[in-house]
């Protein structure tokens, strides 16, 4: 812009018309914001030539400016017309000036259009960001969150076991997760021992995030627990794990092997067919994941997370030990 | 004059100008795949997002869920080649974000998965992470972005479209101006 106006300013005074240099500067003053000083200093630039010249000088350069050569040439046949006035010297000055001013103008003018272009689409990407949250906002809140009779351990986990044992074990699994299959078939026994003995009770948080299989077995777990028959059903779909992310776990799978787990009432298949506790089912593994549980299966075991080495029979149940 | 490294660095040159429209078009089915594969698990993103625990919670909720919008609508305008200039820097931008956060998960012996591609998030206890091959693919396509800023111009792209009549425009918007 400052350049511009320089430009159109000497231009003007060796052309020695007195009006010519505050004329555009006026201009530009008062169009700067809008950014169309740059149409201003094309048009001043064009009028100026046609009054020293011929009127069809004026015409001709603004329509020259498509490109540099013709700008060149229109601003010879002006020139060309009127010799008499000036000198050969200052008709090609002045018309390089007015092709530098012509070239500068069109740059500022795509400068600013690419401004703008560059300021809607910011703007629009920013739409695009709020618009995406409030659509996965409004997916998620469709939801209701239906706890299961036996949700009443710390982060709605399903309590198992008998509730006057001194040690509380929480336990983060995912149906789908092999590591907690290993885990169940290693240590499982233990387990079911020592909650049989009283010696410990569980919190289980049945987390989803290996994929929709996981969900289907989180809610018909969350149904079973309703009925009062989690640890049987947990220990049966253990039992007939599935490889991971082959899509197994579906409804019928789950209606029989809830079945094998003596899961027959209509309530429990309605759950199963319905997602009566996908909401519960994603609030579980939010809250775990909120509570900083990095994987499966996580033992936390009163209070305290043992690491994967101690999750044999032996690391178990001195961890019980030592919280006892 | 013409030598291969003129040809390749001279913005109207078509060597130039096909590197640039390779780059932007695999830029933006990058993004858009990226994106697509993420859309449509809105608790993973979150999960993933979380699991990285740099922002505070408050803050979590909104970046999963708009970041899958994002980095579609910065493939989209890739490809149809709007804004090349700017979608490219913010690409820049994003990938160098992202490169940070996996760097400082690996730092901080985090043991997820970058859901770059996926919802990741926490891995099961036994799960490989591949934080170096995920920093190598980020490194590269920060590499292709910052290319395709300082290149912006290639073939295909409605920036071109735009350019052309800007000319016209200055001619002709001036006479309304003479008024």
């Amino acid at each position: 812009m400052a350049s511009n106006s320089k430009t159109r300013g000497k231009g003007g005074t060796g052309r020695n018309t007195p009006t010519a240099p505050a004329k555009p500067a006026d201009r530009a003053a008062t169009t700067i914001s809008s950014g169309g000083g740059a149409r201003g200093g094309a048009s001043g630039g064009g009028t100026r030539g046609g009054a020293g010249t011929n009127p069809v000088a004026g015409t001709n350069s603004p329509a020259g400016a498509n490109s540099p050569a013709g700008a060149n040439s229109a601003g010879g046949t002006g020139g060309g017309s009127g010799p008499a006035r000036r000198g050969k010297a200052g008709a090609e000055e002045r018309r390089t000036k007015a092709a530098a001013a012509r070239a500068a103008a069109a740059a500022q003018e795509r400068r600013r259009r690419n401004l703008i272009v560059a300021g809607v689409v910011v703007v629009v990407l920013i739409i695009v960001g709020v618009i995406g949250f409030a659509v996965q906002n409004s997916r998620e809140e469709s939801k209701p969150v239906v706890l299961p009779a036996a949700a009443t351990g710390t982060d709605g986990g399903i309590v198992v076991g008998q509730a006057s044992a001194p040690v509380t074990v929480d336990m983060y699994e995912d149906f789908q997760c092999p590591a907690c299959e290993a885990l169940e078939t290693q240590t499982g026994p233990t387990i079911r021992t020592l909650l049989d003995q009283g010696k410990i009770k569980i919190d289980y948080h049945m987390m989803s995030f290996l994929g929709p299989e996981s969900k289907r077995a989180a809610n018909a777990a969350a149904a079973a627990a309703n009925e009062g028959k989690f640890r049987q059903f947990h220990d049966v779909l253990y039992a007939n794990q599935p490889k991971e992310h082959t899509g197994g776990f579906t409804k019928d799978t789950l209606l029989t092997l809830g079945a094998k787990a003596g899961l027959t009432s209509q309530a429990y298949k309605d759950a199963v067919n319905g997602g009566t506790y996908d909401g519960y089912v994603a609030k579980v593994d939010g809250d775990a994941s909120k509570a900083g549980v990095t994987a499966t299966p996580t033992v936390i075991i009163g209070g305290k997370q043992i690491s994967g080495t101690q999750l044999t029979p032996d690391g178990f149940r001195a961890a019980v030990t030592a919280a006892s | 004059m013409n030598t291969i490294a003129y040809r390749l660095t001279t913005p109207t040159q078509p060597a130039s100008r096909s590197i640039s429209t390779v780059l932007r078009l695999a830029l933006g089915a990058v993004w858009f795949v990226a994106g697509l594969l993420k859309v449509n698990d809105p608790d993973g993103m979150l999960r993933s997002v979380r699991a990285f625990r740099i922002l505070p919670e408050a803050l979590v909720q909104p970046v999963a869920y708009s970041v899958p919008f994002l980095e579609i609508a910065l493939g989209v305008l890739l490809i149809v080649g709007l804004a090349v200039r700017v979608t490219a820097l913010l690409s820049a931008l994003m990938f160098a974000v992202y490169i940070a956060a996996i760097a400082s998960a690996a730092a901080r012996g985090l043991r997820i998965d970058c859901g770059c591609f996926s919802s990741g998030g926490d891995l099961t206890a036994d799960a490989p992470t591949h934080y170096t091959s995920e920093l190598v693919r980020d490194s590269l396509l920060l590499v292709v972005a910052t290319l395709l800023a300082w290149r912006p111009g290639g073939y295909l792209a409605v920036d071109r479209l735009l350019d052309q009549p800007v000319n016209d425009r200055s001619g002709s918007d001036a006479d309304g101006l003479e008024l």
